[in-house]
């Protein structure tokens, strides 16, 4: 069994589209210009369905995380991490927030509101270790 | 808001299979062994059930039930949504049924071979979800990086509260711990004879950082049912009554399934809250009066939060509130005195239901003294519900 691959609808192409290109895009709605994640074709805030998107800088934190052991999906080798993170979006003081991989941090060296980066590989988005000046 | 749910309906009659790690028999046979004994116990005959209430997940459709049991004819059948979720609101549906005059008799049901056949713990159901639905879409955000399981799902949000109030891995093992020694003394528990200590709980394995084994509920096959009438024809019955004086469904503010991870803040379960809110509405009743409680216990850390979310205690403040063994027998709120899935069966979230109906009788193996009033709530992390049972 490999990896699953992203599950990709009309609703959400532009954010898996986004990962694949290098760039986390949130939704941003054009009338109220609130963000939101995850997907959804209508604002909560003032029910417009127009929108557009913001590019996340690349810098985050790191919000919670959980260290998987068991079940080990065949295409993991060892515990490996899943990472909740709020990212940071130009001109904004909302932070976003997504689930993703974790690349390049020992498990054990996981502290909660460390600084991560954003990197892509392989149509997916990891956070890795803080650099400076973004990941994009 | 108006009580006019509040003790017009009540649970007459409860009926359950053993509880396995392999049935050896269909799910659908399963469900009808549950539901004949429930309407045994309520003294009421298959022929007279018109309703009946299962979760969307279940696999055994209301008319075959209806057909195994013989019933005339069904005049109420509704399936709840959000997994363990649906458990309480499977008697709240009930309920709303018979106030409203479109059925009398209403028996809820869950059976399921969820050990020898298809296991929930194993990841499988993200991994191969797929296609245009949201529902797909939503467990694609995670199955690509390994985030799978309902343990993983609850340990993202248990590691944040951990890091807001300075939680520890051991309080969550003294849920555990109660548990396990409320099933050591009830026959019917698949742990009973087997108690746990928390230096147990603290070397049993990782399963997904900060949980372990031991915080994680069983995996059963079985069933059970539950029988709900008017409060009036309940007076007919020869069981002792069992009102439900409150009962509820909640979801909340950007409300996911089992990954609400983008609230400002992830360490309530508001949409308990909203349970919460309804049913101490509805019944008129507070955590003062309540004597024993079932909190659904898939995974320790979020029987802390809904201790909180109900009011037994502030924010933060459930590790110390179970510290001293508050929720044991003889304490402040023994807790899930059968066991609950951690320590009987994982029957998601049906079984307490009837430990709950068992108290209010007088009937439980670990019966608290002079209970008039009990909580139950269903599955947490998802859209949930609760009860509260009372004697008449
Ligand atoms: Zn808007």
């Amino acid at each position: 069994m490999t990896r699953p691959q992203p599950v990709i609808g009309r609703d959400n192409a532009y954010y898996w589209e986004g990962v694949a290109k290098g760039a986390v895009l949130i939704q941003k709605c054009t009338a109220c210009g609130s963000l939101r994640h995850p997907p959804s074709p209508m604002c909560p805030e003032c029910q417009s369905l127009d929108w557009t998107t913001v590019k996340a800088t690349g810098h985050a934190t790191l919000h919670s995380y959980t260290i998987c052991h068991h079940p080990l999906p065949p295409w993991e080798e060892g515990p490996y991490a899943v990472v909740l993170i709020d990212l940071e979006i130009e001109d904004s003081d909302r932070r976003p927030r997504i689930v993703c991989g974790a690349k390049g941090i020992a498990n054990e060296d996981l502290r909660i509101e460390m600084p991560l980066s954003l990197v892509f590989e392989n149509g997916l988005v990891f956070a890795g270790p803080a650099r400076e000046g973004g990941a994009s | 808001m108006k009580a006019s749910l509040s003790g017009a309906t009540a649970i007459v009659g409860i009926g359950a299979t053993e509880f396995s790690k392999d049935s050896g028999r269909s799910e659908l046979q399963l469900c009808l062994e549950a539901c004949k004994a429930a309407l045994d116990d309520a003294g009421i005959a298959p022929r007279d059930v018109d309703g009946l209430v299962t979760f969307s997940m279940d696999s055994s459709p209301s008319i075959m039930v209806g057909r195994g049991l013989g019933v005339a004819e069904l005049r109420y059948f509704s399936l709840v949504d959000y997994g363990g979720g649906a458990a309480c609101a499977t008697v709240a549906h009930a309920a709303a049924a018979i106030a409203a005059g479109l059925a009398d008799v209403v028996v809820c049901y869950r059976a399921f071979n969820e050990r020898s056949g298809r296991r929930f713990g194993s990841g499988d159901a993200a991994i191969q979800a797929r296609g245009e639905s949201p529902m797909a879409q939503h467990f694609g955000y995670y199955s690509p990086y390994g985030l799978i399981t309902p343990a993983a799902w609850v340990a993202m949000a248990a590691r944040r509260y951990m890091h807001k109030y300075g939680a520890t891995s051991e309080d969550f093992g003294r849920v555990a711990v109660a548990a396990r020694a409320h099933a050591a003394t009830n026959p019917a528990a698949w742990f009973h004879g087997r108690p746990i200590t928390l230096a147990d709980h603290q070397s049993s394995k990782l399963i997904t950082d900060p949980l372990r084994l031991l915080d994680c509920c069983q995996e059963s096959d079985g069933g059970v049912a539950l029988v709900v009438v008017s409060a009036e024809r309940a007076r007919d019955l020869p069981g002792k009554e069992v009102l439900i004086t409150g009962a509820a469904q909640g979801s909340a503010h950007d409300q996911q399934m089992m990954t609400s991870y983008y609230r400002d803040d992830i360490t309530g379960l508001p949409e308990m809250g909203t349970v919460a809110r309804q049913v101490w509405s509805q019944s008129g009743l507070g955590p003062d009066d309540i004597q024993t409680a079932v909190i659904y216990d898939h995974f320790t850390p979020f029987v802390l939060t809904q201790l909180e979310e109900f009011g037994f205690c502030g924010r933060g403040e459930a590790p110390d509130f179970i510290r001293d063994g508050a929720v044991h027998l003889g304490g402040r709120l023994p807790l899930n005195t059968h066991g609950g899935q951690l320590g009987e069966a994982y029957i998601h979230g049906m079984n307490g239901i009837a430990e709950a109906v068992r108290q209010v009788r007088g009937t439980a193996v670990n019966q608290v003294p002079d209970v008039h009033n009990v909580l139950v709530t269903a599955g947490t992390g998802v859209p949930t519900s609760g009860l509260v049972l009372s004697a008449a």
